[in-house]
């Protein structure tokens, strides 16, 4: 109860230690950090599969969001913005590591999706299932269904089309309900 | 394409999601924010340092500068030490053996200069003259000799500091030719000499201030090329001479 009290009293006085921190002040961005990581590294664990890899990433977009942390305004959420940072930081990770590809075929998209999935799996399934997916599946796949991006969003960041972005989309959807449903078959004939 | 349902649910799942970095994951970003901080503090290190530099050469040259500019203006102005002399120098002359003349003549009996400086850099040449108008005991005439005593003074009064010198060495020199018959060159030089070190002090010294005038002192300098001076004088001995030698010629006869 009294760490819950001292999270709040420390969310209330972020603005204050935003402040702080811009003055590089070691203390306030620790605590910033502290608040803020464990959400942020399971952002980037969401496109990194690599766990060492995720945390290095994080670190990297802190890293940018201690130096840079002036240019924030006080406009919106700041945890908003340092997701969208860690968000490209996370997309530039991929692409050094050049496993990023976009298959530009033209494919007919029609919405045949099945919307009675069961979903009642763990996270730790869905974070495979997510693992699984080619990158290029994988990040428009988490950019859409979890981060809340537009397609014109995604294009403009992943410098690809609109069409292609959907394409991935229809894609990944079709492969990982294909694994849930896998999954859940096994765990029903399992079960029974 | 909207989101589907369960991906709704998916996305719930991972929302709630929290992993904990590692144990030293806040060391090694805390210690990449200090090398950063070093590196953007070194530039703005190394530019104090070079503005303190800049800022210590621009404050030297000035002061330098100014140094030189105050210093050629100051020009110590050594006024030469005049030794304290006192010269008197007595000329008598008498009138015994001039006979007495028709015109009204008059010789100057006594020249007496007294250069007396005093005070620090005061400088005060007073000449006294005596002159006495020596007339005919016979024809001796007080009126007359009160008359010709103040033409003399206001001859005296009229006449530039040069023009007194002139009619004095003139009259030294007229003396001297009557005491010895002969004068030489080196009698008359000495008297030039002794007549234009007065008239450079007598330019030298302003009276009323008793500083002395840089300019006229400069001028002076200029002054030495000139021989006008001399030039003068000699005409004027020439012509006394030629008087004088006149009126011994007379008087012998």
């Amino acid at each position: 109860m009294k760490s819950l009290l001292k999270v709040i009293q420390l969310h209330k006085n972020e603005p204050m230690l935003i402040k702080k921190a811009i003055k590089q002040d070691r203390e306030a961005q620790h605590v910033l950090f502290e608040m803020h990581a464990p959400k942020m590294l399971s952002v980037c664990r969401y496109y990194v599969k690599d766990f060492q890899h995720a945390e290095d990433v994080m670190l990297n977009a802190f890293f940018k969001v201690f130096s840079n942390l002036i240019s924030y305004r006080n406009e919106g959420n700041f945890e908003g913005w340092i997701r969208r940072i860690m968000v490209r930081e996370s997309i530039s990770f991929l692409r050094q590591q050049k496993k990023v590809e976009f298959s530009v075929d033209d494919i007919l998209i029609y919405d045949d999706y099945s919307n009675n999935i069961d979903t009642n799996i763990e996270v730790s399934q869905i974070q495979e299932f997510i693992d699984e997916l080619p990158e290029g599946y994988k990040i428009v796949f988490v950019m859409y269904a979890i981060e809340g991006y537009k397609h014109h969003e995604i294009a403009d960041m992943l410098k690809i089309t609109e069409g292609t972005s959907k394409s991935q989309l229809f894609k990944a959807r079709k492969m990982l309900q294909e694994k849930i449903k896998e999954l859940n078959k096994t765990t029903s004939y399992g079960t029974t | 394409m909207a989101p589907l349902k369960y991906e709704d649910q998916l996305k719930e799942k991972l929302e709630i999601r929290r992993l904990q970095p590692s144990e030293n994951a806040w060391e090694k970003l805390s210690n990449r924010l200090d090398k950063e901080d070093k590196k953007h503090q070194k530039p703005y290190w190394w530019l104090g340092l070079t503005a303190s530099i800049v800022g210590v050469i621009f404050i030297g040259s000035q002061f330098f500068n100014n140094h030189t500019i105050v210093e050629e203006p100051i020009k110590v102005v050594t006024i030469p030490e005049v030794n304290v002399k006192k010269h008197e120098a007595t000329i008598t002359i008498t009138t015994e053996d001039l006979k007495p003349i028709e015109e009204l003549t008059f010789t100057i009996d006594k020249i007496k200069i007294i250069e007396k400086y005093e005070d620090e850099n005061l400088i005060k040449s007073t000449i006294n003259d005596a002159y006495k108008v020596a007339t005919n005991p016979k024809k001796e005439n007080d009126s007359n000799r009160i008359g010709i005593a103040q033409e003399i003074k206001f001859l005296k009064n009229t006449l530039t500091f040069e023009e007194q010198k002139i009619q004095e060495v003139v009259a030294q020199v007229t003396i001297l030719k009557n005491q010895n018959n002969d004068v030489t060159d080196d009698e008359i030089n000495a008297l030039l000499n002794q007549a234009q070190k007065e008239i450079k002090l007598n330019r030298l010294l302003n009276e009323t201030t008793g500083v002395v005038d840089a300019n006229v002192l400069l001028q002076d300098v200029e002054a030495e090329l000139d021989q006008s001076f001399r030039s003068k004088v000699f005409d004027a001995i020439k012509s006394s001479y030629n008087s004088v030698k006149t009126a011994v010629a007379q008087r012998n006869n």
